[in-house]
């Protein structure tokens, strides 16, 4: 047990590394320096590389990469030239809203998705089940911002029940105090969301119900009720766990989709607009973090599912 | 939900000498708006006389544009109209203020000389005399000194990176200065290397200074003792302190430095995650205008819709009318909101490349007649119309029709090249084309007679072009498309091909991109914002660093130079006479900025005209009983 | 949501597979009997209508509807339908006539994406699943690193620098999307590898080249043919997320997602004719290859089972 998790805890530093080493070198390639953001668009040539010297974007690309390296192991993710702030305390200013839509919205999707995919699985072929089956197809193909256009259209300029854009007051507790106004976007990120772990977990209830041991509780007398509540909720829900797991990066990519789509003053937004001001230390630590976040994600995944699930031997 | 170009800012503009860029901002539809005969789109009521005194100003940020520097010293990466107009000025303001109302020309009821400074030694000082109206918190006047020191911090921060200088050229101000000095308490004199045409040192060089508290700043740390500022190092050493706390956002509100002020609002509040501010009235302001409004908060928005939103709601006292939102402009009228607007003092142009090798475009587009045919070519009033719902103003050179500049030549006023597909059929036909309409028109007649085609034109040689403009602003590309179709109706076709904003400027420009001479042959990016002395030797002379199409004509060389350096008052009308007529690129219609504001606000109207040039002044505003 | 390829969700259970015998006649029978199941999907075949129906209506569609789709009339803009059978847009355009357009670019995308997409990783992933060892190793912690990386976040970065035409953006989704395959192939190779079959052409003596090409791809090949119809399904996808984000191709090209992104700022006045006709468009392609991959993975499973 202990050596499975050293070992999977040195792959995902491994894997970090490289994270670290493909984002720069990715960035080193789309854009060299910031001079030209620096120096807005027309500067010279000249002036260019003057400032690249000075600021030392002209060394080799290793040497940059030690700079970095070191910067980021100062907790140092860089300057924003374009919002006159370090990458850091944009961070520390805009997670909390982000991160707030982003798990209400996996908490909302899962408390939906669970039940109603063991409800499907059931009643399979039930009403109920091929048209939440139908619906979640149709909302698995459609994209995240469709969704948040559709409910924008429905709900804010039809009805008029709530507003198309959140509360412009954009800290968390500034948009909380107008939650009516977030509804929107955390029902178009859990619709998406409901859309595909509704379809994982009814699979996988059916797999559970077809197997033995499911098979012996019920020829043992177990009433439904425990049949249901010990075996079949417990390790239909397993495989879950590495979905939501793997969700991660979804939902922070639909959060830049979302976050656009309702004018949400969050780390998405910013994200679209560093690209657009080619501000390309936010693009950095966003790729960065988003990608070491998902390794996180996966590891804690892992080693839960391997706690939990009795079947998964290690060695 | 609005994208155009939103986080460039829509605008940059250029003060004072150089030309900066300006992304004109999109566009929908609906056809019963448009601009009245002096081109403005609605009125200004006039000032009413119940003043309430008190309240609270609720104003918008532009989107994407939220001020994120408070030094007066702008470096170019953190500088915006909004940034300098918007946020710095109310707390210090510029020792000239550069719009009379919506006009482009200096106001000195808002500036802190009374009058144009009087020139001497032969053209080359300069001697400005404060109106010692304004006054720093400790109730001193604000002085020659504080003049001075603007000087030298700004000399120190080019000096240290031309970066730090968001309006600097090499060799123009500071550099040109050979001395500067105070003669008195209230007056300061600067001598220029050269004797300069003194319109284009008052609008384009000294229109930079900002006076700035030397008493209160002139140290490098917090407890620092007064430093001389006119020794470079002390300049430099200061310089650094203060841009060091200007990068410091989350002191802006408490660092006492910023609580030293001349202007009318001091800094209360500042959310350095969304840039939003509050301004609290200055208790000791003694300059012009009243602060019967107490408070101006500056709120923050991440969308034209959004903040449109607001201004319907009420929750909004003064803000913008995106073009997105133009179709329900009715709606805030008939809660009995003013909407007014302006264009701002600028231009937008397609630019020729005139060094495109490929198919001889280079050849055939030096013709002027060429030019002429594309000119011809261009419907304004139909882009206008399309485009801008009809709340556009035409432009038939750098300067437009609307704002009215002092400076305007008379073919500004009047298209010298009217839209007319039969004009530019037969200016082709007569120089030899043979014009295939929604074909190809190519030359039968090569030669450089006065009936054929021109130098280096060959026969059987097509006006094709590849076209560049910068995605993302839909009336761009509305004007870029319908340009691109009445090209076609003379059987010129334009390959039309699409970048980014700053892609466009850097790629299709043959000073900065030369290797890509051949790949273009017209390409428009937006505009540039002008400041009151619109001289564009920078733009069309002859390998001037923002000459992006390569455009070269020695007699615009010689009035361009003549607008700087000649004392001919009449020199920058005669350049932009010039540079109307030989169209170094296809002038486009400009936008209005369309403003609205609480019925209950109100104030001398050339404060809310002076509002579409980006000037804000609370001071001369109140609310109504 | 476009960003990341989830496993397939696991069949309906009982599918499980048997080991092969004979494979030459096997393989031949098995894609009859994989082509016969799949007939009998009607879901399936629903989806292949859909796919049809806007395959013909994007391509030969405009040969039958004529529209300007070049020259802009600016005064007929934002027309709602009656003027045109869906109105027209902010430039004058048809919208009828800009959504075949937009469907040509978002088809075309899709498709190269995918195709780029599967080689590079059938590819990576047989390679890597035959050689075994160290070097499988470090190509699939390649895979990781790379699959950790948020794949809106890399394209939209990669994209708004070299984005903005057919050819490109297909690389560019295709470059960053042959994960998964990779995985997949690998998980079949390494599957395969240890069957009789392969072991026995490896005792007879049957070269590498020989081994890869007669038994281990046309065995793989179920996978990477499920995979690809979703690989299109979510090219498409992100191609849309991109041109929302007004990163989709240009003028006079325009693509689905940049189709919404210029109606989106116009939902506010009333123009709605702009958004959900391109919307329901796109989900019905999407869904019908979506549809179109779940039906032949259940063909092919049943394929597996069958032999």
């Amino acid at each position: 047990m202990t050596g499975y998790l050293i070992r999977r805890l040195g792959t995902a530093i491994i894997v970090v590394l490289g994270i670290i080493l493909v984002t720069f070198l990715m960035l080193h390639i789309v854009a060299p320096s910031p001079a030209q953001t620096v120096l807005g668009p027309k500067a010279t040539p000249a002036a260019i590389s003057a400032w690249n010297h000075t600021n030392g974007f002209d060394r080799p690309w290793y040497s940059q990469f030690g700079t970095y390296l070191n910067n980021l192991l100062h907790g140092n993710l860089g300057w924003s030239y374009k919002l006159n702030q370090t990458v850091d305390s944009l961070f520390k200013e805009k997670a909390p809203l982000s991160g707030f839509l982003s798990l209400t919205s996996l908490v909302v999707a899962i408390a939906v998705a669970l039940p109603l995919g063991i409800f499907q699985a059931v009643k399979r072929n039930s009403f109920g089940d091929v048209s939440a089956t139908t619906l979640a197809f149709v909302f698995y193909s459609m994209p995240v911002f469709l969704v948040a256009l559709l409910l924008i259209q429905v709900f804010a300029l039809s009805l008029g029940w709530v507003d198309a854009n959140v509360p412009q007051d954009q800290s968390l507790s500034g948009a909380l105090a107008h939650f009516k106004d977030l509804i929107l976007p955390i029902v178009a990120l859990a619709t998406t969301a409901v859309a595909s772990y509704s379809r994982y977990q009814r699979s996988s209830s059916l797999d559970v119900l077809a197997q033995d041991y499911i098979k012996v509780a019920r020829a043992k007398g177990l009433s439904e009720r425990l049949v249901f509540s010990r075996h079949l909720v417990r390790n239909a829900s397993l495989p879950m766990i590495t979905l939501i797991g793997l969700s991660l990066p979804v939902l922070i990519g639909g959060n830049v989709l979302i976050e656009y789509a309702f004018n949400i003053n969050g780390l998405g937004l910013m994200f679209v607009n560093a690209l657009s001001n080619d501000d390309y230390n936010v693009l950095m630590a966003y790729t960065l973090i988003t990608a070491i976040l998902t390794v996180i994600g996966n590891l804690v995944a892992d080693v839960c599912l391997t706690l939990s699930d009795p079947r998964i031997k290690l060695v | 939900m609005s994208r155009n170009q939103r986080a460039i800012g829509g605008i940059a503009l250029l003060a004072a000498s150089a030309l900066a860029l300006t992304a004109c901002s999109g566009s929908s539809s609906h056809k019963k708006i448009g601009v009245g005969s002096d081109y403005a789109y609605g009125t200004v009521p006039a000032a009413s006389s119940s003043v309430k005194p008190g309240g609270t100003l609720n104003i918008a940020e532009d989107v994407g544009a939220d001020p994120n520097w408070i030094f007066p010293v702008v470096p170019g990466a953190n500088y915006s109209v909004y940034t300098a107009l918007q946020f710095e000025n109310l707390s210090w303001p510029q020792l000239y203020a550069q719009t009379k109302g919506a006009d482009p020309e200096i106001d000195y009821s808002h500036s802190l000389t009374a009058a144009a400074p009087t020139v001497s030694n032969g053209g080359k000082t300069f001697t400005i005399k404060l109106n010692g109206q304004y006054t720093w918190p400790d109730g001193s006047k604000v002085s020659a000194n504080d003049v001075l020191f603007f000087y030298y911090l700004l000399k120190a921060a080019v000096k240290e990176s031309p970066a730090n200088g968001f309006n600097y050229v090499p060799g123009q101000f500071p550099d040109n200065v050979t001395s500067a000095s105070a003669v008195d308490d209230q007056t300061v004199q600067f001598t220029f290397d050269k004797a300069y045409n003194p319109q284009w040192v008052l609008n384009s060089e000294l229109v930079q200074l900002t006076p700035i508290p030397a008493k209160a700043w002139a140290k490098s740390s917090d407890n620092g003792s007064t430093l001389d500022f006119t020794k470079p190092d002390n300049a430099k050493a200061i310089y650094d302190y203060l841009s060091k706390e200007s990068k410091n956002l989350s002191t802006y509100a408490s660092n006492p430095l910023w609580q030293v002020t001349d202007g009318a609002y001091k800094l209360k509040s500042y959310n350095t995650s969304t840039g939003a501010a509050s301004f609290t009235a200055n208790p000791k302001y003694t300059g012009e205008g009243k602060t019967n409004i107490q408070t101006v908060n500056m709120l923050s928005y991440t969308s034209p819709t959004a903040e449109f939103n607001d201004l319907l709601s009420g929750k909004l006292d003064f803000g913008y009318v995106k073009s997105d939102n133009w179709p329900q402009l009715g709606r805030l009228q008939s809660k009995n909101y003013v909407t007014f607007g302006e264009p701002s003092f600028g231009f937008h142009y397609i630019y020729f490349n005139f060094k495109d090798g490929s198919n001889n475009f280079d050849k055939a587009i030096s013709q002027l007649y060429v030019r002429q045919a594309f000119a011809h070519l261009q419907d304004e009033q139909g882009e206008i119309k399309g485009a801008f719902d009809g709340l556009g103003v035409p432009q038939y050179g750098p300067v437009g029709v609307a704002p009215k500049s002092p400076f305007a030549p008379a073919n500004a006023l009047t298209n010298p090249y009217p839209y007319s597909i039969d004009t530019a059929k037969k200016l082709l036909s007569d120089h030899g084309w043979k014009v295939v309409p929604n074909g190809t028109t190519t030359c039968q007649n090569p030669g450089t007679g006065a009936t054929q085609c021109g130098a280096g034109i060959t026969k059987g040689q097509s006006l094709n072009f590849v076209l560049y403009y910068a995605s993302g602003v839909k009336s761009e590309e509305q004007m870029i498309t319908a340009f691109a179709s009445q090209l076609k109706q003379v059987g010129i076709n334009a390959n039309i091909k699409t970048d980014t904003f700053n892609n466009v400027i850097q790629n299709e420009n043959v000073q900065s991109s030369p290797k890509n001479d051949n790949n273009w042959g017209m390409a428009a990016f937006g505009g540039e914002t002008e400041g009151d002395y619109p001289t564009n030797g920078i733009l069309f002379g002859t390998g001037a660093s923002q000459n992006q199409g390569g455009f070269a004509d020695p007699q615009i060389d010689k009035l361009s130079n003549d607008s700087i350096m000649s004392s001919d008052p009449q020199a920058l009308q005669k350049e932009l006479a010039a540079e109307t007529n030989d169209l170094p690129a296809i002038f486009q219609p400009s936008e209005e900025y369309i403003y609205a504001w609480n019925p209950k606000l109100s104030g001398a109207k050339d404060s809310f005209a002076a509002a579409t040039q980006f000037y804000l002044y609370p001071q001369d505003w109140y609310f109504t009983k | 949501m476009t960003t990341i390829v989830p496993p397939p969700a696991p069949a309906d259970p009982g599918a499980t597979s048997t080991d092969a015998g004979d494979i030459a006649v096997e393989i031949q029978t098995g894609w009859k009997l994989t082509l016969r199941e799949f007939a009998r999907n009607k879901l399936a075949l629903l989806g292949v209508g859909i796919l049809v129906f806007f395959v013909l209506f994007c391509f030969v569609g405009p040969f039958v509807y004529h529209t300007n789709q070049v020259a802009t009339n600016l005064l007929n803009t934002d027309q709602p339908p009656g003027n045109g059978p869906l109105g027209t847009d902010s430039n004058g355009f048809d919208v009828l006539g800009r959504l075949m357009l937009g469907g040509q670019t978002s088809l075309e995308i899709g498709l190269l994406a995918a195709v780029i997409a599967t080689v590079i990783g059938t590819l990576w992933g047989a390679v890597a699943g035959l050689l075994g060892g160290l070097v499988d190793a470090a190509m699939m912690r390649v895979v990781d690193i790379l699959l950790s990386l948020p794949f809106l976040l890399v394209v939209l970065i990669v994209a708004h620098r070299y984005g903005s035409n057919v050819w490109n953006l297909s690389l560019i989704l295709g470059v960053f999307s042959w994960l998964v395959p990779a995985r997949l192939v690998r998980g079949e190779v390494l599957t395969l590898r240890v069957r009789d079959f392969v072991s026995a052409a490896r005792v007879m003596g049957g070269s590498r080249t020989r081994l890869i090409f007669r038994h281990l791809i046309p065995n793989a090949m179920g996978t990477v043919i499920v995979n690809i119809t979703f690989q299109i399904a979510d090219a498409i996808l992100a191609l849309a997320a991109l041109g929302f984000l007004n990163f989709g191709v240009h003028y006079p090209h325009t693509d689905w997602g940049s189709q919404i992104a210029d109606a989106a700022d116009n939902l506010s006045n009333g123009y709605w004719w702009l958004v959900f006709p391109v919307g329901i468009a796109l989900v019905l392609v999407v869904m019908a290859f979506n549809l179109i991959g779940d039906g032949l993975r259940d063909a092919v499973d049943v394929r597996l089972r069958k032999r």
